[in-house]
């Protein structure tokens, strides 16, 4: 098990809002977890059409409280821009556990905003803890996150992760 | 290494020795506690994910304190039989139904469940009022369902931080007031993965219900926790609670804090918090006056057998005012039987003030509901915009001292005047 998540920065200052900036504060009222919808108004705030301009893989590297206040929808619509991973000086309340458990990997690094620059291509290897910026040929030490976190990630969130136990429990035949 | 006692405790109930914030680490908690307004989202998840039943079903705590009433508003009362039957299913003997105890936050504490050096998930962070008796709440919401369906789930470990009162409380003054002030100070975020740890001889010379209201009000400021070293005090109440076993844990000198607030309450003032949240908390001058028409004592953070005797200290001899109405919730059986024994229901009855049965009632705005332009000014948790009824009403947020004497006054008022008549 080898997670690396790879594809070019997006690169973000501080405060970048989640409920009003990454997505509205509609979709918080009506509670909309369609991806379809959401990865068309994700970052409204910041990037026209964010959707049209992002590609599988690709990572955010951004300052202080990235995405306060985090509704669901925030990880949702994220990640259905095709952003693997987004690595932060800090975040709003709640993001990493939400991001974390839906398959985004979430990293605290003081040093997010050295990582690289705007549509650099960035290696994260979040086992090891080092980021590697393909572009410029430098790398950056940052958190590792432990094995169980890892394989949480690579089955894409808690869930697909407790379905694999509860069907290998269930064929195993144990409780 | 010097370990803070949110890090030993949370080491504790891991497979670590030692644990340091930032860590991930999988956690086998006390309880898994849960309230029944997600509960038909919980249970489709448990079957989604393809789990056979409960692990342990002697840590699961199951609690109806939303809907108590059965009324009409939303469909969570039709969560009640399918939480019924599960508990029955799966043998659950921590399940509490309607007329049993109260709020879950009280379920922990006087059922002796929330004891030192314990830890649990829950479904919400003022549950850390459990922090009182030095045991740690953990809100992951939906996400309890996890450790009922295996042993674990995963923590980050946070940092701990240090919130030092001391001085004397002042007349009017509460622990709720020093809350949201905190509240204030730090802002949504001033706490995001961190642990509130209080201290200092102001906190220690509050009671247990004050303690209880101070812990529960940290979650407002994005924090993971709150906790306290249990003084004698503290231990005398969790003996009368519980025979289970314990382990006071401490702080060790010289463990890393991430900040240190100091605050002197004998220069604090009653404090409201105008919407839309507890982080936009003033001194009240800054409200005084503005006319209300709805005044309630009630939830995890100010519906405790103190917060009912501070309002019939106001209210007692005295008339809610004719354009306001007023409710008070007593958040557990027992608080509402002290309440009763206390002469304070009668209190409350002659003031022209409506007793409501212990629930989350008022404060999630199941009960007491307001219409556009109106105002009200509770002891509630939140008071973000339509929460309590029409998005064109706005809740303020004080003591239970203010509160009272607002709904006498028909305005945000003042209480110390009348505390000094008293």
């Amino acid at each position: 098990m080898n997670l690396i998540l790879r594809g070019r920065v997006w690169k973000f200052g501080d405060n970048i809002s989640g409920d009003d900036g990454i997505i509205n504060m509609e979709v918080v009222r009506t509670q909309n977890y369609n991806p379809d919808e959401l990865r068309k108004i994700c970052m409204w705030r910041y990037v026209p059409d964010f959707y049209k301009k992002t590609q599988k893989g690709d990572i955010i590297i951004a300052g202080e409280a990235f995405a306060h206040p985090p509704h669901p929808p925030v990880v949702i619509a994220l990640k259905s821009c095709g952003i693997s991973a987004v690595i932060a000086k800090s975040f709003g309340h709640g993001f990493i556990r939400k991001s974390l458990n839906m398959g985004l990997a979430a990293i605290v690094s003081p040093n997010a905003l050295e990582i690289g620059e705007q549509g650099d291509i960035v290696e994260v290897d979040p086992l090891e803890g080092e980021v590697r910026n393909i572009t410029k040929g430098t790398s950056y030490k940052i958190n590792p996150l432990p094995e169980f976190m890892v394989e949480m990630l690579e089955a894409d969130g808690l869930v697909p992760y407790l379905k694999r136990e509860f069907a290998s429990q269930a064929s195993a035949g144990s409780k | 290494m010097p370990s803070t006692m949110v890090e030993k405790i949370i080491a504790k109930h891991s497979e670590e020795p030692l644990v340091s914030p930032g860590e991930y680490v999988m956690i086998k908690p006390d309880y898994s506690v849960s309230s029944e307004p997600k509960w038909q989202v919980i249970e489709n998840m448990i079957k989604d994910v393809g789990a056979k039943g409960f692990v342990h079903p002697e840590r699961v705590v199951l609690v109806i304190d939303h809907s108590c009433e059965v009324t009409t508003h939303g469909p969570i009362y039709e969560y009640h039989n399918l939480m019924r039957s599960t508990a029955k299913a799966q043998g659950v003997e921590h399940f509490y139904d309607i007329g049993r105890v109260g709020l879950r936050h009280q379920v922990m504490v006087e059922e002796g469940l929330a004891r030192p050096g314990g830890l649990f998930f829950s479904d919400e962070g003022n549950l850390a009022n459990a922090g009182a008796v030095g045991a740690l709440n953990f809100a992951i919401t939906y996400e309890v369902y996890v450790t009922m369906i295996r042993e674990k789930n995963w923590l980050r470990v946070p940092e701990s931080m240090r919130i030092k009162a001391v001085g004397k409380w002042r007349r009017g003054v509460t622990a709720r007031d020093l809350g949201q002030r905190i509240c204030a100070d730090l802002g949504p975020v001033g706490g995001a993965e961190k642990a509130h740890q209080y201290e200092g001889d102001a906190v220690y010379s509050l009671s247990m219900d004050e303690r209880m209201n101070l812990l529960s009000l940290h979650y407002h400021t994005g924090s993971d926790t709150a906790v306290m070293k249990p003084d004698a005090l503290a231990l005398d109440y969790v003996r009368s609670r519980t025979r289970e076993p314990f382990e006071v844990v401490e702080s060790d000198p010289g463990a890393h804090y991430s900040d240190v607030l100091e605050y002197n309450v004998s220069q604090l003032e009653p404090e409201v918090a105008p919407p839309p949240s507890p982080s936009n908390s003033k001194p009240i001058s800054d409200s005084l006056g503005v006319e209300i028409n709805e005044a309630c004592i009630a939830s995890c953070g100010g519906g405790r057998l103190d917060d009912l005797r501070a309002g019939a200290r106001i209210l007692k001899g005295r008339k809610v005012h004719p354009g306001v109405r007023m409710f008070i919730t007593p958040i557990s059986q027992e608080i509402y039987k002290a309440a009763v024994d206390e002469g304070l229901l009668g209190i409350f009855s002659e003031a022209g003030a409506m007793v409501l049965p212990p629930s989350c009632s008022t404060c999630w705005g199941y009960l007491g509901r307001m219409q556009a332009g109106e105002v009200m000014i509770a002891t509630h948790q939140e008071n973000y915009q339509g929460r309590n009824g029409s998005r064109e009403a706005q809740v303020y947020l004080a003591n239970p001292y203010v509160v009272a004497a607002s709904a006498v006054a028909g305005k945000i008022a003042d209480p110390r005047p009348l505390l000094e008549a008293n």
